[in-house]
């Protein structure tokens, strides 16, 4: 009964946030987790997940902490002044955005990785080998793919996932990525006097 | 050496890049269509509980970013002679801006300072992690009249008021049958009425063509399976419910171009008139030829390019020789509507045009470098994509109503004959008026045209 009662106020103040409506209105309510609170009177609770949400926080944990240790590694050895703010910048917005990440999923158990993936750990070995503009053009390049990915995963959460305060994270995070990505398109086109992505 | 370096760097990427355990790659619904979770009665109720708010929320971005008012034109109508041409720039500034002070400004800053007009963003569909195909009320009606077949959705409606679309039902010229004018009666083409309608005026393979383009197939949301967004079973839809009469009512889609779904572009239905002479099909695909995309479309605009889900649903394979040549030749018989104040090259002629149109056709020739792309012996078209740039001006990334703002890429340069029959224009229908797309090409190509010089060229523009 009292967990009854909680789902209405929940559902209720959920209403005033989103100013006369449920928050997941956009949604297509055909993906929307089977157990998802409130679906049975059309009003799903905007802290529900489903299983895209808790798949988006393992992979964006998983990106997220190989930024910051190969950026670490950047500050360190990076020649270029460009490449070392860059890495800079790097591990200070995502060491920010790791931790508002974990707060936000922490309650999905995102089953979360420990260690680096072995595609990062090889970029790490190749890192650590690596020298001078040598090692300049392998972090850029790498971060340049890694850019790319968690652009492409954001837009993806943003498509499908259900929890709005982890949507909420993605939309806000999306234009700081698309902004990395092509200051390190840029970086790149600087250490090899190519053609950048300046439009 | 230094070259030397740099060659033995991309080999270390390379071997980086080259890892293949994919720990982090992009899950299969990035791509494919994900199979439904929930039972059809319940993602319905959801859909008609989340409606009211999802079409609120389209009109507050419509009217933040435009002036949606009824305001036509007086003395212009379409070549139906049965609506209004609405005039006026629609997209609003913002605030501490003025379309003279935004032409003196650089992309860069314009960008910095957020002052881009909104309306000159791209346009997210009414629902658009859903998509689909939504129709236009006149459309829905006609067709339940005609056919007893439903193209009302539950889980949204239209978003346009009826003043800012084309004139329904449009009018239909023949070019095979100049001598004839519109042959549509005033009426929409179904698949009841056609054959009385063009049985003496079509040859056997393009009445053939025409029963096809009008008869219904499955598609994405109106289909028989549980993944549809229809109350009942559907039979479909048809090519022509969305190029009305071929021409267009607006209805609109999602790209199938583009994943995920919140990249992916709004697409206003494209009108079929005077598909004789276009060279590249399809907003961003550039098929080759019209047979080509009569064909890929089945399981495109029918199925938002996943042929996956087509096959689950149904797919209309029509067949090359026998099916797709016949519906080709059907389309390549619409003309576009007469245009009495051109000459057999597309240019004005000065006994009919007056003065102010003959000042646009300048413009449109010289200072706003129009005619760059829009060619007037070539149907004021050049059969070639461009890309506009236009994300010089705004920030990548910013989300509205859950489509997120990404760079268009190049889009085929359209026709503009016949241009004032229509409304909303470019590709996703961002722009209301003749009027916003002068405004949009003075900023985006950075022409710094004159008041006098923007009037001429909208009056130009009705003239064709």
């Amino acid at each position: 009964m009292s967990r009854h009662l909680s789902v209405l106020v929940l559902a209720g103040s959920c209403v005033l946030l989103a100013s006369g409506s449920f928050a997941q209105e956009g949604a297509n309510p055909a993906g929307m987790s089977p157990d998802t609170e409130g679906k049975e009177l059309a009003k799903p609770a905007p802290e529900g997940s489903n299983t895209q949400d808790k798949l988006f926080v393992r992979q964006a944990a998983l990106g997220g902490q190989a930024e910051v240790e190969l950026s670490k590694i950047a500050q360190k050895k990076a020649t270029d002044p460009a490449v070392r703010e860059f890495a800079d910048r790097m591990v200070e917005v995502h060491s920010k955005s790791n931790q508002q990440l974990m707060k936000l999923g922490r309650g999905m158990q995102p089953d979360l990785p420990k260690n680096l993936d072995a595609e990062h750990q090889s970029v790490r070995n190749e890192l650590n080998k690596a020298q001078g503009q040598t090692f300049d053009l392998a972090y850029i390049s790498s971060q340049i793919q890694d850019h790319q990915r968690t652009a492409n995963l954001l837009q993806w959460h943003i498509s499908t996932g259900q929890n709005e305060a982890l949507r909420k994270y993605s939309m806000e995070t999306l234009p700081e990525v698309m902004a990395h990505l092509e200051h390190a398109k840029e970086s790149y086109a600087m250490l090899t006097q190519g053609a950048g992505s300046k439009r | 050496m230094r070259k030397s370096k740099i060659l033995l760097s991309l080999a270390t990427m390379a071997t980086i890049a080259g890892g293949g355990t994919l720990a982090d790659s992009l899950p299969p619904d990035a791509t494919y269509r994900p199979l439904p979770t929930l039972p059809l009665d319940v993602v319905r109720r959801n859909d008609e509980g989340a409606k009211p708010a999802v079409q609120r929320r389209q009109q507050s971005l419509f009217n933040e970013r435009y002036d949606m008012s009824d305001r036509p034109m007086q003395g212009v109508k379409m070549s139906g002679g049965r609506k209004g041409v609405q005039e006026g720039v629609r997209v609003k500034l913002r605030s501490g801006t003025s379309w003279d002070s935004l032409a003196n400004m650089t992309p860069d800053d314009i960008k910095a300072k957020g002052l881009f007009p909104a309306g000159f963003m791209p346009l997210p569909h009414v629902k658009h992690l859903t998509g689909g195909q939504v129709f236009p009320e006149n459309q829905i009606k006609a067709i339940g009249d005609a056919e007893d077949r439903n193209l009302k959705r539950f889980d949204v409606d239209f978003d346009l008021p009826d003043h800012l679309t084309p004139e329904f039902p449009a009018p239909i010229f023949l070019i095979n049958r100049p001598d004839l004018g519109d042959i549509s009666g005033g009426q929409l083409l179904t698949i009841r009425n056609y054959y009385a309608k063009v049985v003496g005026v079509l040859t056997p393979v393009q009445i053939e063509g025409l029963r096809l383009l009008l008869t219904p197939f499955p598609q994405e949301e109106f289909n028989q399976t549980e993944d549809r967004k229809v109350a009942e079973q559907s039979d479909g839809v048809a090519c022509l419910d969305c190029h009305a009469n071929f021409h267009t009512n607006a209805a609109f889609h999602l790209t199938p171009d583009v994943r995920p779904q919140a990249s992916r572009f709004r697409l206003d239905t494209t009108s079929l008139r005077g598909m004789f002479n276009q060279q590249i099909h399809g907003s961003k695909r550039s098929l080759r030829s019209v047979e080509d995309f009569t064909e890929f479309e089945q399981r495109t605009a029918y199925f938002n390019g996943d042929h996956v889900s087509a096959t689950r649903k149904g797919v209309h394979l029509p067949d090359r020789p026998n099916q797709v040549a016949l519906m080709a030749q059907m389309q390549n018989m619409i003309d576009f509507p007469p245009a009495p104040k051109l000459d057999p090259l597309g240019r004005l002629d000065p006994s009919k045009a007056s003065a102010k149109e003959l000042a646009g056709e300048k413009v449109f020739m010289e200072k706003g470098k129009c005619a760059t792309c829009h060619i007037p012996q070539e149907s004021f078209m050049d059969h070639q994509m461009h890309d506009l740039k236009a994300e010089r001006f705004y920030k990548l990334g910013q989300v509205f109503n859950d489509q997120v703002a990404m760079p268009d890429g190049a889009i085929k340069t359209f026709t503009l004959r016949g241009i004032k029959d229509s409304p909303p224009y470019m590709h996703d229908g961002r722009l209301m008026t003749l009027a916003d797309t002068v405004e949009y090409f003075n900023l985006v190509l950075g022409l710094k045209l004159t008041a006098d010089e923007k009037d001429s060229l909208v009056a130009y523009l009705l003239a064709l």
